[in-house]
């Protein structure tokens, strides 16, 4: 039984020992970059193609069910973190830097940063994009044009809707604050705007993939919260699908990328030469082409195919984030218990 | 030649010792996410993926305290009892069905069973969705036949949870079951049958205490199938019907709450555990007892 038990442990170590050997050596030659999968590998590998053949540092993609899904994995990985670049988003990004995850980016080693508008950047995050969010439906299930978010409380849209606490982290409930005199700083008035919209709410989804699925069936004719470049693909002259953003308030996701940190100099080095190339005109235009968004880089341009979709952006919100990380648990259990019953 | 004996031995040994390491990993694994969730449970929660220092028992205070978080529990248990109870029938029916059919029967209905249960999970979810939803299969076959004026609400509810449950969960009843049936052996019945045993008498005193076996190893494997499920109540439910499993994943992934969603996880392991323990002691009574 000693034997046994000493075999089984010479066995462990030695299995131990295999998986560290077939580890990937740190050299800067590879970064790994954490993002979604499906459609974002679609933007994404072209750009990182180019990366490779310009600087000869090749990229590879470890993927992520949602930005919370991403800062999971690097809170799990933070003795040992396996990511250097992260794509995610700005409320998840906060929490990553408050977190202590993320490296600082100057401007030194990413010259590009110095084109990004202010209000897109944070000591540890830049914008790659801007992500159009709003309302996403079927127009021959709706009897009228949407056109504003107080629509979803038109009458003719009974047991029609359908939206989401989850994505965005609660934004739409922000949404409903917003255009009924309050904020995030004052979520009061967004319940009762919500209790509101119940004899519209046909169900609740998780996901923009889900929401598409439920538009498919018939399900619901509105998704209330649709994100553009994931719907970007149903749209196009003579599709039954239409987005709009509404003007007022105009809510627009900064998507930025991150280093984190503990990979050492030489892998943080690569990795600050991909978000520079990440944030160069060339790469923004080629992935906003992809993804239907706006590019972070005014030298940019965004692809004509969304310039209908876009008001001008004069009514954009800007989301404390600190309030929505703090506040958001609670939120979450008292919109399941008020606003996602019958 | 006269080390051979010594050798051999050796070898069984060693061979075995190759055989007991991945089975110790797997072990020692499992047993350190338990202890990693076990230590993530007792720690302060100070959200967004921040746990605080020291211990503290307020996580479970807090879902034990509530009925808002225990309504989760409950609904998971009452929809996965009813459904485990309406598999149980419609898998000892088919399984049945089966075992008394001739082999082209046992073949097309395995086949259907078996590319049903490696269907993926959520594509199967969909379908039932285009099966049960308002625009639904039946729903539009029903208004078409003018039986209903208004699509009926077979989603979104504890009503389209459960029968996404039974569905998806059926064929973890039906083999176990159908195994033990082909166990029987067929002289048994017809012994029954001269001792002037009906057939309905042959039924529930010689068939189905044989059976049993097969009926407990299924009965347990749905329990737990159901108990702990998250895709059908989070597709089916449309959010007005959710379990257990569907409040740790916001817990853990949307909230971030790690220490709120490991406690929610240990006391409903705790729950399922004690809940698999009384259903086996039931069982094995009721073996013995046969």
């Amino acid at each position: 039984m000693r034997r046994l038990v000493q075999g089984a442990l010479a066995g462990l170590v030695g299995l131990a020992l295999v998986a560290g050997a077939v580890r990937p050596a740190g050299a800067a030659t590879e970064i790994v970059f954490l993002s979604w999968g499906g459609l974002y590998h679609d933007i994404f590998r072209p750009v990182a193609d180019d990366f490779e053949k310009e600087t000869g540092i090749k990229v590879t993609f470890a993927v992520q069910a949602g930005a919370k899904d991403g800062l999971n994995k690097l809170m799990a990985q933070r003795n040992n973190p396996q990511v250097d670049v992260w794509a995610s988003i700005e409320g998840t990004a906060k929490a990553a830097a408050e977190a202590g995850l993320l490296s600082e980016l100057k401007v030194e080693q990413i010259p590009n940063l110095a084109a990004i508008p202010k209000q897109y950047v944070t000591p540890t995050a830049a914008a790659i994009w801007l992500s159009p969010r709003g309302i996403f439906y079927r127009q021959d299930l709706v009897p009228f044009e949407i056109t504003k978010w107080e629509d979803l409380w038109d009458p003719r849209l009974e047991g029609k809707v359908g939206t989401s606490f989850v994505l965005d982290t609660g934004n739409f409930l922000v949404m409903a604050a917003l255009i009924n005199g309050g904020s995030e700083k004052n979520i009061e008035p967004g319940f009762e705007k919500m209790k509101q919209l119940k004899p519209n709410l046909a169900l609740f989804y998780k996901t923009d993939p889900e929401s598409i699925k439920f538009l498919e069936a018939g399900e619901i004719a509105v998704a209330g919260w649709g994100i553009l470049p994931n719907v970007y693909r149903h749209l196009g002259p003579g599709s039954k699908y239409r987005f709009v953003m509404p003007a007022k308030p105009q809510f627009l996701a900064n998507i930025p990328v991150s280093i984190v940190k503990g990979r050492g100099a030489d892998q943080e080095a690569a990795a600050q030469k991909f978000v520079n190339f990440l944030l160069s005109k060339p790469a923004q235009e080629k992935m906003v082409a992809v993804a239907g968004t706006i590019p972070a880089n005014p030298a940019a341009k965004p692809p004509d195919t969304i310039k209908d979709m876009i008001p001008p952006l004069d009514h954009v919100y800007q989301i404390d984030w600190g309030v929505v990380n703090a506040n958001y648990s609670r939120w979450e259990d008292r919109w399941n218990r008020e606003v996602q019953t019958r | 030649m006269g080390t051979a004996p010594v050798r051999r031995p050796r070898g069984r040994m060693a061979r075995a010792a190759l055989l007991a390491a991945p089975a110790a990993a797997i072990v020692l694994a499992f047993f350190a996410c338990l202890a990693a969730m076990v230590y993530y449970s007792v720690r302060p929660s100070l959200g967004m993926a921040q746990v605080g220092s020291g211990f503290t028992l307020e996580n479970y205070a807090r879902f034990l305290g509530d009925p808002y978080y225990l309504g989760y529990l409950w609904r998971s248990i009452r929809a996965a009892v009813v459904s485990t109870a309406i598999v149980a029938v419609l898998g000892f029916a088919v399984a049945y069905y089966m075992s008394r059919s001739g082999p082209v029967v046992r073949l097309v209905t395995s086949l259907v069973l078996v590319v049903q249960f490696f269907t993926a999970y959520v594509v199967r979810t969909y379908a039932l969705m285009l099966i049960l939803g308002r625009n639904g299969v039946v729903n539009r076959t029903l208004v078409a036949l003018g039986l209903i004026e208004a699509p009926l609400p077979l989603m979104y509810n504890e009503l389209g949870v459960v029968i996404g449950l039974v569905l998806v969960s059926i064929p973890f009843m039906v083999f176990p079951v159908y195994s033990s049936l082909l166990a029987i052996e067929a002289n048994l019945d017809a012994a029954a049958e001269s001792l002037g045993a009906g057939p309905l008498e042959r039924f529930w005193t010689v068939t189905v205490p044989l059976a049993m076996p097969g009926v407990a190893a299924g009965t347990v494997v749905v329990f737990l199938f159901t108990l702990t499920a998250y895709v059908i109540p989070g597709l089916l439910g449309g959010g007005y019907f959710e379990m257990i499993a569907n409040l740790i994943y916001d817990k853990a992934m949307g909230a971030q709450d790690y220490p709120f969603a490991a406690a929610s996880a240990m006391v409903t392991l705790v729950v399922t555990a004690t809940l698999v323990y009384g259903l086996q002691r039931a069982f094995a009574a009721r073996i013995r007892g046969a």
